[in-house]
């Protein structure tokens, strides 16, 4: 199967804190990976260095071969944690910066998701529930056709229904000969979408199964698995 | 891409700044009709001339804050584009970093200059009055300066809008890559200050330097010089010789300002290409 992301020892400190120890691992295209782990143990400090907001102090990473620049980033779709559209766009406005932006963005896609959700595209962004903004946000980041997509958190911070919604929208529209990276603490939410589980443990690689590995190996559900590993 | 990112930039900046034009255009007019009428009225009373001075100086207020505003909202507008929640979108873009970079100065440069010229205009118009631009430079021609010194004196004010832009954005790059081994998260903000503070004296001590070190090469002295002599001479001939020192001066002073923007410059795009940190 073709490998879309290698790492190779990656390593990031925030001052005495440690971000990502000699971290190394290989994800191949077509596969819907869960990078689990607690709060502060390493998800979103990889995710960025995937897509280049974060240099590694050590290591190296690839993405469909090429190490992260211009040219990886032309085929990596980002889902920040936070919102990053300027709040005096309009959504109009934002469709249009992606299709400017990226070559394979797919506007007829975007906006028939964001007419389902009845959003007005004349309306501002700062005009936007905090829930609305996340799901244009997601809306746009899943219309593209990407090698690799990076969802930080989608889900966090957001009530059930809404979640159903973020992973309808990510089922159906992903590229499927892309890999989707999913990092959350929300296991019984997305286990059943996953093939591979990473689960990262105070910055080092703790578990890289696939799920039904687990479930065979195991015998365990991936959210019970996950309770033992970072049991308190 | 470069063509993309700076008609974004233009774009969002324009908003906030045309809106200030137009407060300015607004308030340098009502200034204007109150100068009319002051001039034209003859039993204009006292407190008219209260009201029209009022307004000339509501004018030149709005005119003082919207050139100071303009450079603040470009140097903002550069940190939260780049360094803050937004600049998760622009950092993940396929773009490269100079890109981000330049474009963000040359639209923050044109904005700048924008503003000057709106600044000029609208104090003409506020105070009814247009200099007679040919009358002064011909004036100043016969008192024996030089035609170069127009020409360069412009080109080094074109030049320091730039150069100001990039030693507020070098500060802020820096300032927001810096590493530190505290446990405490660093205020990037106040380190954006430091590094302005610590650039800005350098700056100074290298043009001192610069300027002492030629001094001595060309004049042999600084305390005993010919500029000094040159003061106690009398017309055209105290001109000459003030302006051949100059020439040396603006010399300097133009390889200085290029020589550095180039280097804050490079040093910058390398800081946001290498040790990126948005964390």
């Amino acid at each position: 199967m073709e490998e879309l992301i290698r790492c190779r020892g990656l390593s990031k400190r925030y001052g005495k804190v440690l971000g990502l120890e000699d971290l190394s691992l290989s994800i191949p295209a077509g596969k819907i990976v869960g990078i689990l782990g607690p709060n502060g143990s390493g998800k979103t400090t990889l995710i960025k260095m995937l897509c280049g907001l974060l240099v590694p102090e050590a290591g190296e990473v690839l993405i469909d071969g090429k190490p992260v620049g211009t040219e990886s980033k032309a085929v990596v779709s980002y889902l920040p944690e936070r919102p990053y559209f300027s709040d005096a766009m309009r959504i109009s406005e934002v469709v249009d910066f992606f299709e400017e932006f990226y070559g394979d963005f797919r506007r007829e896609t975007a906006e028939r998701m964001l007419q389902t959700l009845g959003l007005d595209f004349d309306k501002k962004i700062s005009a936007l529930s905090k829930g609305n903004r996340e799901k244009v946000q997601l809306v746009l980041v899943m219309s593209r056709e990407a090698k690799v997509y990076l969802l930080d958190e989608p889900m966090g911070g957001v009530d059930p229904a809404a979640r159903d919604f973020i992973l309808k929208t990510i089922l159906t529209n992903y590229n499927e000969d892309a890999s989707v990276l999913i990092s959350t603490h929300l296991i019984s939410d997305v286990e059943n979408v996953l093939d591979d589980v990473i689960f990262i443990k105070q910055g080092r690689l703790a578990l890289y199964k696939s799920v039904d590995e687990i479930r065979m190996e195991k015998n365990k559900s991936v959210d019970a698995l996950f309770r033992e590993v970072f049991a308190c | 891409m470069l063509g993309k990112l700076l008609k974004y930039d233009l774009k969002r900046q324009a908003k906030l700044l045309l809106a200030a034009y137009l407060v300015v255009g607004l308030t340098a007019g009502i200034s204007a009709i109150f100068r009319l009428v002051n001039a034209n009225f003859e039993d204009a009373t006292g407190v008219m001339n209260i009201v029209s001075g009022l307004t000339s100086g509501m004018a030149t207020l709005a005119i003082v804050v919207m050139v100071a505003g303009t450079l603040i909202y470009t140097v903002l507008y550069f940190r939260k584009n780049l360094f803050k929640d937004e600049g998760y979108l622009m950092h993940t873009l396929p773009v490269k970093s100079w890109q981000l970079y330049f474009s963000k100065l040359i639209a923050g440069t044109l904005y700048s200059y924008l503003s000057i010229l709106v600044a000029i205009a609208a104090l003409c118009l506020a105070f009814l009055h247009i200099p007679n631009l040919p009358e002064i430079i011909s004036q100043a021609l016969a008192a024996g300066v030089p035609e170069w010194f127009f020409a360069v004196t412009l080109f080094i004010l074109a030049l320091s809008m730039p150069v100001c832009l990039i030693q507020f954005y070098v500060s802020l790059v820096f300032g927001y890559t810096v590493r530190t081994n505290t446990k405490t998260p660093v205020n990037k903000d106040l380190m954006s200050v430091i590094s302005y503070i610590v650039l800005y004296m350098a700056q100074q001590i290298i043009s001192l330097g610069a300027i002492l070190i030629w001094a001595l090469a060309n004049i042999g002295s600084i305390t005993d010089s010919d500029l000094l002599d040159s003061v106690e001479m009398a017309g055209t001939q105290a001109a000459t010789e003030v302006f051949g020192m100059f020439k040396g001066i603006y010399a300097i002073t133009i390889v200085l300002m290029v020589f550095l923007s180039v280097g804050l410059s490079v040093l910058s795009v390398w800081r946001m290409k290498k040790h990126l940190d948005l964390s």
